[in-house]
């Protein structure tokens, strides 16, 4: 028998949302002071007062109207989630809308949820001309976004610690770096601004070194670095990467895609000076192997159609993508229409593959992740040997992530779940592309690219697209970076709400 | 003290990240150089 939830329980809920719309409505105020201050631009800057008064006023009458003094459980907290990635959406889709570059509510809340599930796939019209102040809050998105909506909450608004933890866990982070949640939140966002203030550094005298002026070259070394790092694939200017033509830049961009793939507990332990996990992390070697792997098939179809003759060419137009591509950013060095009409079956095949398994778990890449990935290996491994060897011989799989773990059957279940939740989610995508008259490759690499929360578009996603495909986009890249239990944990909520006794 | 410990280890923690990179990279330009020979 379901049960009904009880009001204490959705007031319980409707007070943690409030909290987190709060949240967002106070980083409004981020580009507002920028636009006023740093952009000397009024008008823009004042689409972000607006809109972070319509959030601020929301969130408290949600926290007042809701007021608890409750603990948040696990499934609350789940369903808590998967509603404030929707109002983050819809809240933060408003001042995008008063610029007047999206054509509807709807493309403008598509590009908001493609920034805070650092996804990069974008609607926005002429980006070029489009004012500072909008572009910055474009790129906080995916910078807010990568380390979690939730973790903001944790650190700034919400109290009480099992609630916090299981924020945390409902942002499909299953990983604590340290005992205490609030700590471990501190320190996603300590890696963070580091990693920041080095990338802007870097990328903005690279910038430089490329001709911009100093104001421009820190401005979109930001952008890009906060975009590049969190796995998001969005730029300030319309041609993506290929507007810099610069192969530093892009050597640098590598730089950040690869780090922001990386597990925030692989970086603690690094940090803390434990270098050697490194190398011996799962994560890491399952990378490393399947970068390898999709190189060569990516590359083998590249050579095969005589794309790119020379092997610098090969390397900055066929590995950049490939790079970009596996860890999820979407950064680009080609034109979309390029990808369909210049790179061919096998090669599209390669960076699919790569976009579907993204990069590692606990961070701000998408795709089914590589510690997923490692130890279906290891499974598999440990039943090939099983079937091999004497029938009462035992078998033993082991596999080293921050410490040594031995594989389970009930581990190996969650991260089967996991993945065949990521296969739904890809054909989901791709049987909706292909109904609506889409040749079929084209429809799984945009599918793919949406729940993979990659952001490469062979030239689907544009504000022409029917309406039905901009909300199923939505849908993926939500899920995808939710990794659907909160998706899960909502529609179980509205059911019994709905048949619930 | 403490903090010049701290700010050393974290130096090092970003060389060995960088350093994973630059393997990544050099597999890349490898095989990215060894394709274009292959017929």
């Amino acid at each position: 028998m379901i049960l009904k939830p009880q009001v204490s329980e959705i007031k319980n809920i409707g007070y943690y949302l409030g909290r987190i719309i709060l949240g967002i409505g106070f980083t409004m105020f981020l580009p507002f002071i920028a636009g006023l201050i740093l952009f000397s631009e009024p008008n823009p800057a004042l689409d972000f007062l607006i809109s972070a008064n319509i959030a601020i006023f929301i969130g408290l009458a949600l926290s007042w109207l809701c007021k608890t003094d409750r603990d948040l459980h696990i499934g609350p907290a789940m369903v808590v989630i998967a509603l404030s990635w929707l109002a983050a959406m819809a809240l933060s889709a408003i001042p995008l809308l008063l610029s007047g570059h999206y054509k509807s509510f709807l493309d403008a809340c598509f590009e908001t949820m493609s920034g805070f599930t650092t996804t990069g796939l974008t609607l926005v019209q002429d980006l070029d001309h489009l004012s500072r102040t909008h572009n910055l809050w474009r790129h906080l998105g995916p910078f807010i976004g990568g380390q979690g909506i939730a973790i903001i909450a944790i650190l700034f608004l919400v109290r009480g610690t099992s609630g916090s933890f299981n924020l945390y866990l409902g942002e499909a982070r299953d990983e604590k770096l340290v005992p205490n949640v609030m700590h471990t939140a501190r320190f996603i966002w300590a890696i963070s601004i580091a990693y920041l203030i080095l990338g802007t550094i870097v990328l903005g005298l690279v910038g430089m070194s490329i001709g911009l002026k100093p104001q421009s070259a820190f401005f979109h070394a930001a952008c890009i670095f906060m975009a590049g790092f969190d796995t998001a694939g969005f730029a300030p200017q319309s041609p993506n990467i290929l507007y810099y033509h610069s192969l530093m830049f892009e050597i640098v961009t590598i730089f950040f895609m690869v780090i922001g793939s990386f597990n925030f507990n692989l970086h603690y332990q690094i940090w803390t000076g434990n270098f050697k996990e490194i190398w011996k992390n799962i994560e890491t070697r399952t990378l490393l192997l399947v970068i390898m792997i999709v190189t060569l098939i990516t590359m083998a179809g590249l050579r095969q159609r005589g794309v790119y003759s020379d092997g610098m060419i090969l390397f900055r137009k066929g590995f950049f993508q490939i790079i970009s591509g596996q860890t999820t950013t979407g950064y680009m060095t080609i034109y979309a229409q390029q990808f369909i009409k210049e790179w061919g079956d096998l090669a599209l095949t390669g960076i699919i593959i790569a976009m579907a398994l993204g990069g590692c778990a606990c961070s701000t890449a998408g795709g089914i992740k590589m510690l997923r990935v490692g130890i279906i290996y290891k499974a598999f491994r440990q039943d090939i040997k099983s079937v091999l060897l004497s029938p009462t011989a035992i078998v033993v799989q082991k596999f080293h992530h921050i410490k040594t773990m031995f594989i389970e059957d009930k581990q190996v279940r969650a991260v089967l779940i996991v993945t065949l939740g990521y296969f739904f989610l890809y054909g989901l995508g791709t049987l909706v592309g292909v109904g609506l008259g889409y040749p079929f490759l084209n429809a799984l690499f945009e599918s793919t690219s949406a729940a993979g929360n990659v952001g490469f578009s062979c030239g689907i996603t544009d504000a022409s697209m029917p309406a039905i495909l901009k909300v199923t986009y939505i849908i993926e890249m939500w899920a995808g970076r939710l990794e659907l239990m909160s998706v899960f944990a909502l529609f179980g909520f509205f059911v019994a709400f709905v048949k619930g006794r | 003290m403490k903090k010049i410990a701290i700010f050393y280890t974290v130096t090092l923690g970003i060389f060995w990240e960088v350093a994973y990179v630059v393997v990544i990279i050099g597999v890349g330009w490898l095989f990215a150089l060894a394709i274009q020979f292959i017929r």
